[in-house]
């Protein structure tokens, strides 16, 4: 097979890591460098102490290497992520804004990074938090859900995988309903239309749909 | 709560300059430019294919510009100190995987619709030289195999692999292009039909929708929004 079952089922998490990695970070490098050519374009030069931006798989490397800081994305900031969790929390509330890769960003930076970052406990603290406050939001999404559509704004990507199952497999079920009731229905008009003398027809149709007519 | 307060404002001050910034985002109508270079197509390109029921449009141009550029890359590495190496390797190596990523993406749709594909010269486009040829050849397989088993012991009559009947039945499995798809608004499109008989949605850059694929088809199509 040329894709995982997992796959077929959105993505899995080294490939949402993937995706977040190629977002931008800035950094402070600690050691003089060139600028390097890379496939996407130039980054750096890499002049210390003055802050550039990297791809975070580029930061994440130099930070692992002892090459450089990474600067904590202003999202990233206990105080910010304390006036996000008041926010989600507020009573219909949407949901706040967030980069779309935020939960993979954090991840790795707390990972590698976590003397960069200012009170790494409470941000850790602070982004379950918020977690769980969207978790619990989107689950009563799933009350809305129709055949049709669903505006769903600032979920993030693994939040949006972590539901693509549940979500996408009710929206299709539904949308098979949808269609059932409108067979049924449109049947049931036609049925009137023709009046009795078509009776017989019908009484055959409804041993083989018997799903829709007992609705 | 006296203390929370002034935290609050500087949240706030950080919130406002976000929305602002995206506020002016928002104005330009046209998707990201930034947003356009070989890699950045490539990696919205899989990302849609994964999330697309159907193959769409192969992304030859940008796929082969980078493999031309991966090998310049590779070439490069030898004569670079350890550390730039090391960086541009595995630059080189990222690229790889997405390019690999891409093509499974595509493949995984040829073989489970296989017949569908080849089926119309509509749909042979979107499939690259290669890929037809893998579609040919797997098609070739999966028949043999299926006479050999059992199909050459039926009547004849019971031995087609492509029968389409009135009422609409069909033996070639198609993809369900009613699927639900995640996407997302990449240039604002204004107010959207989703359906004749539903009022249109304002579709701003950044909304994100679940809804069937065959309704935000031709957007996905113009570019217009990505799926998710």
């Amino acid at each position: 097979m040329a894709t995982s079952e997992a796959q077929q089922e959105g993505f899995t998490m080294p490939e949402l890591e993937y995706l977040a990695q190629c977002e931008d970070v800035t950094i402070v490098p600690l050691h003089r460098m060139e600028r390097l050519e890379l496939v996407r374009g130039a980054v750096g030069p890499f002049r210390p102490p003055q802050k550039t931006q990297v791809p975070l798989w580029l930061a994440v490397m130099l930070k692992r290497a002892n090459r450089c800081r990474i600067v904590a994305p202003a999202w990233l900031g206990a105080d910010h992520l304390r006036a996000l969790c008041r926010e989600e929390d507020a009573p219909d509330a949407l949901f706040t804004r967030l980069p779309p890769h935020y939960l993979e960003i954090a991840h790795a930076l707390l990972a590698v990074a976590e003397d960069d970052l200012a009170d790494a406990q409470a941000v850790r603290r602070l982004l379950q938090d918020l977690r769980e406050t969207r978790q619990t939001k989107t689950r009563e999404g799933l009350k809305l859900l129709n055949s049709l559509q669903l505006q769903m704004d600032n979920l993030s990507a693994a939040e949006i995988n972590e539901i693509r199952p549940l979500f996408g497999r009710s929206f299709d079920m539904l949308r098979r309903l949808d269609a059932l009731a409108a067979t049924a229905a449109d049947r049931a008009h036609r049925g009137s239309q023709l009046g009795p003398a078509d009776d017989s027809q019908y009484a055959d149709d409804a041993d083989d749909d018997d799903f829709a007519y007992a609705r | 709560m006296e203390t929370a307060d002034p935290h609050a404002d500087v949240a706030m001050d950080v919130e406002e300059r976000a929305e602002a910034e995206t506020g002016s985002e928002a104005e330009s109508s046209v998707g990201d430019d930034a947003e356009d270079d070989d890699l950045s197509v490539l990696m919205r390109a899989w990302v849609n294919e994964r999330g697309a029921p159907e193959l769409l449009e192969y992304e030859g141009a940008a796929l082969e510009n980078l493999m031309e550029l991966v090998e310049f890359q590779t070439q490069r590495i030898a004569s670079q100190p350890a550390v730039v190496a090391n960086i541009l390797r595995m630059d080189v190596d990222r690229v790889k995987y997405l390019v690999r990523s891409y093509l499974r993406a595509r493949l995984a749709k040829i073989e489970r619709h296989t017949a569908h594909y080849l089926g119309s010269p509509e749909h042979r486009a979107r499939l690259s030289q290669n890929e037809l040829d893998y579609a040919q050849g797997f098609a070739a397989l999966e028949e043999r195999h299926l006479r050999r088993s059992f199909l050459d012991q039926l009547d004849p009559h019971l031995r087609r692999l492509d029968e389409t009947a009135a009422e609409g039945m069909d033996m070639v499995p198609r993809p369900d292009l009613d699927a639900a798809v995640f996407c997302r608004v990449r240039a604002t499109v204004g107010e959207f039909q989703f359906d004749a008989s539903e009022d249109p949605i304002v579709m701003r850059r950044n909304n994100i929708f679940i809804t069937r694929y065959s309704i935000v088809r031709s957007l996905l199509a113009d570019g217009k929004v990505e799926l998710i």
